[in-house]
């Protein structure tokens, strides 16, 4: 008996806290895979040519996007350029990244932002095991877009106010005080 | 009657399958053993009882496999699409190759990996450690079913064992059926007083959580 179609698990659909890796040869996605607490987050090690499907299989968006490749593949851009999703880049970044994108020369520093970002605490808020936010009192917020503007704090992200309008939405009646707000000289959004 | 949770075995050595099936079952599982991961796929894809097991245990290495038209790979890939909620692990004597862990990561992002190399006896300890392990005052016991220490009453739904062992990963449940369960079980802990709660991430997907505590780490995390 032949498996028939087997689709790679790492392109398969993901509803938790995805971090999607794009290198060559897969080196990258191993030492975060290895060094990332995996209940937090699960570390999706994709091929240029896999990229969109592994981007796409991310829902509603993939949490970080990090990779080594000097160019990006086509189309990938578009999710970074959308959603909050942060960027993290072994090397030059390519051109098509988000401005918020971040890049590093060595993998030790790259893996030291990923961790500080799955293990961000802002305002008695920090990141739920597996997906959202916890809110202070313990209560879940399912918000992706909340869940970026935590782990970035205080970076901020140059995208449109109502891109985190789940964000504001999950943080109206909730204790803490601050909300996604845009910069009026910069027109950045971040929590404040 | 209650049906104990299955356990899937992939192992080409007869002998090593052997050994595991009769460690899974003097645990209370009901062991269902291949040698071949075409056989395991076509288990997991009939939909019986092999299509929901709890633990899977996955030899990647299957050159003595009598059917080698699948891989541990492509068995791997099955499992984390259609069987999503079962804990993986991989066990292999290549655990320190860069290449054999990108294509475990690449077919199965959630899988554990064990070294082979630590012996037959360190993947069942392993094993046990993760069953054993307590979550707040619950633990598992013959592998199927949830104990409240305290009060000693038992919980006797796969659903229940299933969030015990994953914790405090999110499982993702695939019917209706497992999301009553589930919240059956929340209901159960609450009743007893547990500090352990059941928490709705959406979509079918469930973690345990203890009040006031998270772990840094699965049990089944290789020690450091």
């Amino acid at each position: 008996m032949h498996a028939g179609n087997v689709t790679l698990g790492a392109l398969a659909p993901e509803r938790d806290r995805t971090l999607v890796v794009l290198s060559r040869d897969g080196e990258l996605a191993v030492g975060l895979r290895e060094r990332l607490e995996r209940a937090r987050v699960v570390v999706k090690d994709a091929r240029p040519d896999e990229a969109l499907t592994a981007v796409g299989s991310c829902w509603p968006w993939p949490w970080m996007l990090v990779g080594d490749v000097a160019d990006l593949p086509p189309g990938v851009e578009a999710a970074p350029a959308r959603h909050p999703v942060l960027v993290l880049w072994l090397g030059t970044a390519p051109c098509g990244l988000p401005v918020h994108a971040r890049s590093f020369s060595r993998f030790s520093e790259l893996a030291d932002a990923a961790s500080r970002a799955l293990a961000a605490e802002v305002g008695g808020m920090r990141l739920a095991t597996g997906a959202g936010v916890e809110l202070p009192g313990g209560r879940l917020a399912r918000s992706a877009s909340l869940q970026a503007l935590v782990s970035a704090h205080p970076a901020r992200f140059n995208l449109p106010l109502v891109t985190f309008t789940s964000a504001a939405r999950a943080l109206s009646g909730s204790a803490v005080r601050l909300r996604p707000r845009r910069d009026p000289v910069t027109g950045w959004v971040s929590l404040q | 009657m209650r049906a104990n949770p299955e356990v899937l075995l992939l192992e080409d050595d007869a002998e090593k399958l052997e050994e595991l099936r009769r460690h899974f079952a003097s645990q209370g599982f009901h062991p269902l053993a291949f040698r071949s991961a075409s056989r395991a796929i076509a288990a997991l894809r009939d939909g019986g009882p092999a299509a929901q097991p709890v633990i899977s245990i996955v030899d990647w290495d299957l050159t003595m496999a009598p059917d080698q038209s699948a891989s541990s790979s492509d068995a791997l890939c099955v499992l984390a699409r259609d069987a999503s909620d079962c804990l993986v692990i991989v066990y292999t004597a290549n655990a320190d190759s860069f290449r054999v862990r990108s294509e475990i990561n690449r077919a199965h992002p959630r899988a554990w990996l064990h070294d082979k190399r630590d012996g037959d006896a360190s993947l069942m300890e392993r094993v046990d450690r993760m069953l054993d392990h307590p979550v707040a005052d619950l633990r598992v016991e013959d592998g199927s079913f949830v104990v409240h220490v305290p009060s000693r009453d038992q919980c006797h739904h796969r659903e229940a064992v299933r969030l015990v062992i994953r914790h405090p990963e999110i499982v993702t449940f695939h019917s209706d059926t497992a999301t009553r369960a589930v919240r059956r079980f929340g209901d159960w802990l609450a009743r007893h007083g547990s500090p352990a709660t059941v928490v709705s991430h959406g979509n079918r997907r469930y973690r345990l959580a203890v009040t006031g505590t998270e772990p840094a780490s699965h049990p089944g995390a290789p020690p450091p």
